[in-house]
Formats: structure tokens, C-alpha cells, sequence
């Protein structure tokens, strides 16, 4: 896959996954089980994990599995 | 494994999920009360076997923890093997923190404290904070990140 594929792919999957996180919220009010504040603070939560996993996590995740792809190979 | 874990990054983070639970509490009973018209006023009106509240229904089933394994499981032959096994520890991390902070917070669901709304479907677990809106916002997030602001 080339990188300008790649970069496209990757924008359309940003783009459908913003979309459905809006539309969560509207079903989840819609069908009565969940209130305004309860989805705020799950948002405000899904993206403290983002965060977290992007900018503590993910650097050893990455140099882990690489260690461990290298060593098998 | 732990040489690029940063002690302080990670209680920085950690002071900071506090800070969005104490403001929380700000916006917490003015949001719960002014749920009670909202929901209403959007069941209004909106038979159980139409099409509106049986395609949010299907959406709701659509959204749930299992579909995004499945979602994964079809995306990982086009994903290297550290992404792939990033996102998916990433994913259940916050489905962890999310199920304990929702025993922490016990709060009930719409439908438990006023009768008058219909409740389409059917939820054990306790309401606060949203699990489906946790996942999403936190799928849609990483792909930012990781498109955005990768190293």
C-alpha cells in the first residue's frame, strides 16, 4: 500500500469513526439508556484512554512487539 | 518494556482523570434533570416497532464490544502486527477502566428513575460513565493520535 493509500485510508477511518462516536451518543439518549452527563463523561473518558494509550502506552507496546517479532525471527 | 514507561507522564494523566471527575460533578444534576425532557420529548411520539427506534436499535447493537472485535479481527491482516495489538490493548483498556468506574459511580439509568420513559431494550449494568460512547470516542481519538501525531 502506498503512503498517499495509506494516508486516505486512514482519513476515511477518522472520518466514519468521529461520525459514529456523534451518532453513540444520539442513539444512546434516543433509547432512553443513558442521560446527558453519562455520555459526556464517557466521551471525556474514551479520549483520556486515547491519551493515555497514545502518550504513555504506546511506545512500549510498539518496541515490545518488535523486540519479540525480531527475537522469533 | 518499561524504559520508555514514564513514571510522571503517567501520574499526570492520572491527575488529570481526577480533574475531569471533580469537574463532573459540576454539570452532573443540571444534565440529569434536563435529560428527562430531552428523552422525552425524543420518544415522543415514536412507536417501538418503527423504523427510527428499530434503527437506533440495531445501531446500539452494532456499537456493542463485540462488534469491534470482530471489526479488528477483519482489519488486522492490513495492519502491522504492532498496531494491530496497540489498538486492541488500547481498546481493552478502556473498556477496563470504564466497567470499574461505572461500580465506583453506581449511578441509575434514565429508565430506573422515571417511570414515564420507554425503555428500548434491555441494560443490567449501572448507567455512569457510557460505555459505548467511551469505545467510540476513544476508536475515533486513537486513529487521530496515531494519524496525527504518530512519532
Amino acid at each position: 500500500m502506498s503512503v498517499s493509500t495509506h494516508r486516505l485510508a486512514f482519513g476515511v477511518a477518522t472520518v466514519v469513526a468521529m461520525t459514529f462516536w456523534l451518532l453513540s451518543l444520539l442513539d444512546r439518549i434516543f433509547l432512553g439508556k443513558h442521560t446527558l452527563n453519562q455520555v459526556v463523561l464517557g466521551s471525556q473518558l474514551g479520549i483520556w484512554c486515547a491519551f493515555f494509550s497514545h502518550f504513555v502506552l504506546r511506545d512500549s507496546i510498539f518496541s515490545h512487539f518488535t523486540r519479540i517479532t525480531y527475537k522469533a525471527r | 518494556m518499561t524504559k520508555h514507561f514514564s513514571g510522571i507522564r503517567c501520574s499526570l494523566f492520572i491527575a488529570v482523570l481526577c480533574g475531569l471527575f471533580a469537574l463532573s460533578t459540576l454539570y452532573k444534576d443540571a444534565l440529569f434533570e434536563r435529560s428527562h425532557t430531552l428523552i422525552r420529548d425524543l420518544q415522543q411520539g415514536k412507536a417501538h416497532d418503527g423504523f427510527q427506534v428499530r434503527f437506533m436499535e440495531l445501531y446500539s447493537d452494532l456499537t456493542e464490544g463485540f462488534a469491534y472485535t470482530l471489526g479488528f479481527l477483519a482489519m488486522s491482516p492490513f495492519l502491522s502486527r504492532e498496531r494491530f495489538w496497540y489498538y486492541l490493548i488500547s481498546i481493552e483498556f478502556a473498556c477496563y477502566v470504564k466497567i470499574n468506574l461505572k461500580m465506583i459511580q453506581s449511578e441509575p439509568r434514565p429508565v430506573w428513575v422515571w417511570s414515564d420513559l420507554s425503555d428500548l431494550g434491555c441494560s443490567s449494568s449501572f448507567g455512569s460513565p457510557s460505555g459505548h460512547s467511551t469505545r467510540s470516542a476513544n476508536l475515533a481519538f486513537l486513529l487521530v493520535l496515531d494519524h496525527f501525531f504518530a512519532s
